[in-house]
């Protein structure tokens, strides 16, 4: 009687156990759905902000006339002073709207919409800012992770430039600067630069009159001015010459890209990255 | 006497026994039962889920970047869709631009199972004009 009673419980604890384990794969499973909603969320607003930020940086590629390339840890930027960049805006707002009005969820916000363009260089906080009204390239540098410029022009009429800054092991920066026309050379100059010193350099005798091409150090600022006061098109070339880091990447920070589910109260919101790679 | 009362004794633990394994039977069908019912109605393979999701997001855009999408040709776009789309999965995609021209590739929608809908923005450029698309597009087991 007591071999069967035992007999009993025991069937019935082993029943018990096997519903317990049930009970658990159900709940594990209920929790399953959660999580594959919050994943899968996650993954169409990833998705849906690198579709939108792909297509800032192709709108950009095609109308901006400006070339950016990276070569290692060094960014080029080929621009034009003054450039024109109407018709890159123009191009945007109109993926503003389209991106507004026909995909819900993607919201395009340029919060600069005049013609003047700036890019952040990341992780390395350098801005490269051109107003074409100004006539002006200003790049803001941050010491701490910049190695150095290169910047060279040319004016199409066989006018060119090449300002050359490299930091060396003293801390300050030696700046060469060498500019040349078809009938020989304009400047030829070097000085070294260091926290507080400030140095302008000026190209005379360019085409358009009193033109010239002023550059301009500022330590204190930490800003370098390339002004074109010539009555012509100057074309830029700048190489940004970098610190080792794990990424690198050109970002503009007046054009950002918002996405929301607004029902899972999940968003995403960041600057448009032109460019960029990871070490 | 005895030799009765003995037989009666065995025949009432053996109904006792008989009894006890009916009940213990029933109580461990009854669990068994609750228990798979359980485990069937948790049986949803959400990893699964999670690759069509995938998936489903990185077909479109290898065909974004590879420059198909940018052809607005179905038979192009479906010829590279099925040249990447692994086996066993099914894919529809419909572009429609801001011009509203509208190009769809060949696929009936099940609905029995699941189906991942995701959308992807995307910029038609040319030497001559830039222009806006989507795409939508569905992702199933087959």
């Amino acid at each position: 009687m007591k071999k069967g009673i035992l007999l009993s419980l025991g069937l019935t604890l082993v029943a018990l156990i096997i519903l317990g384990l049930a009970v658990l794969i159900y709940n594990d499973s209920s929790k399953n759905i959660e999580r594959f909603n919050t994943l899968s969320l996650f993954e169409r607003l990833n998705a849906e902000y690198l579709s939108a930020e792909k297509g800032i940086s192709r709108i950009f590629n095609v109308n901006s006339n400006v070339n950016l390339s990276l070569n290692g840890f060094n960014i080029t930027i080929q621009d034009a002073i003054p450039n024109n960049y109407t018709n890159l805006k123009d191009k945007l707002m109109l993926f503003r709207d389209y991106a507004g009005d026909n995909f819900a969820n993607t919201k395009i916000t340029l919060s600069d919409t005049t013609n003047s363009i700036k890019f952040t260089v990341n992780p390395h906080l350098i801005n490269y800012t051109q107003i074409p009204s100004n006539k002006k390239i200003i790049i803001n540098y941050n010491k701490l992770n910049f190695l150095g410029l290169n910047f060279n022009f040319n004016t199409g009429n066989s006018t060119v430039g090449t300002i050359a800054w490299q930091e060396f092991d003293g801390g300050a920066f030696p700046v060469s600067i060498s500019i040349a026309n078809s009938t020989g050379s304009l400047i030829q100059d070097s000085k070294n630069i260091d926290m507080t010193d400030e140095w302008e350099v000026r190209v005379n005798g360019l085409p358009g009159g009193e033109g010239r091409i002023k550059v301009e150090f500022d330590n204190d600022d930490k800003e370098i001015t390339i002004e074109n006061d010539a009555n012509i098109l100057v074309n830029s070339k700048t190489e940004i010459l970098l610190n080792k880091s794990d990424y690198l990447s050109l970002t503009d920070p007046s054009t950002k890209i918002s996405v929301n589910f607004s029902e899972a109260k999940l968003s995403k919101v960041q600057n448009a990255r032109l460019l960029y790679s990871y070490y | 006497m005895n030799q009765y009362l003995n037989s009666y004794s065995g025949n009432k633990k053996g109904i006792v026994l008989s009894l006890d394994a009916a009940i213990a039977v029933v109580i461990v069908s009854i669990i068994v039962i609750i228990a798979t019912t359980y485990i069937t109605k948790s049986n949803n393979d959400y990893t699964s889920r999670m690759q069509l999701v995938k998936l489903g997001n990185d077909m479109v855009a290898v065909l974004d970047y590879g420059g198909a999408l940018n052809t607005l040709n179905s038979d192009v776009i479906s010829s590279k869709m099925n040249n990447i789309l692994p086996i066993g999965y099914n894919m529809k995609i419909r572009i429609e631009t801001n011009s509203s021209r509208i190009v769809e590739t060949i696929g009936i929608i099940p609905e029995d199972r699941y189906v991942f809908a995701g959308r992807r923005l995307f910029v038609i450029t040319n030497s001559t004009d830039t222009s806006y698309a989507k795409a939508r597009f569905w992702i199933w087991n087959k």
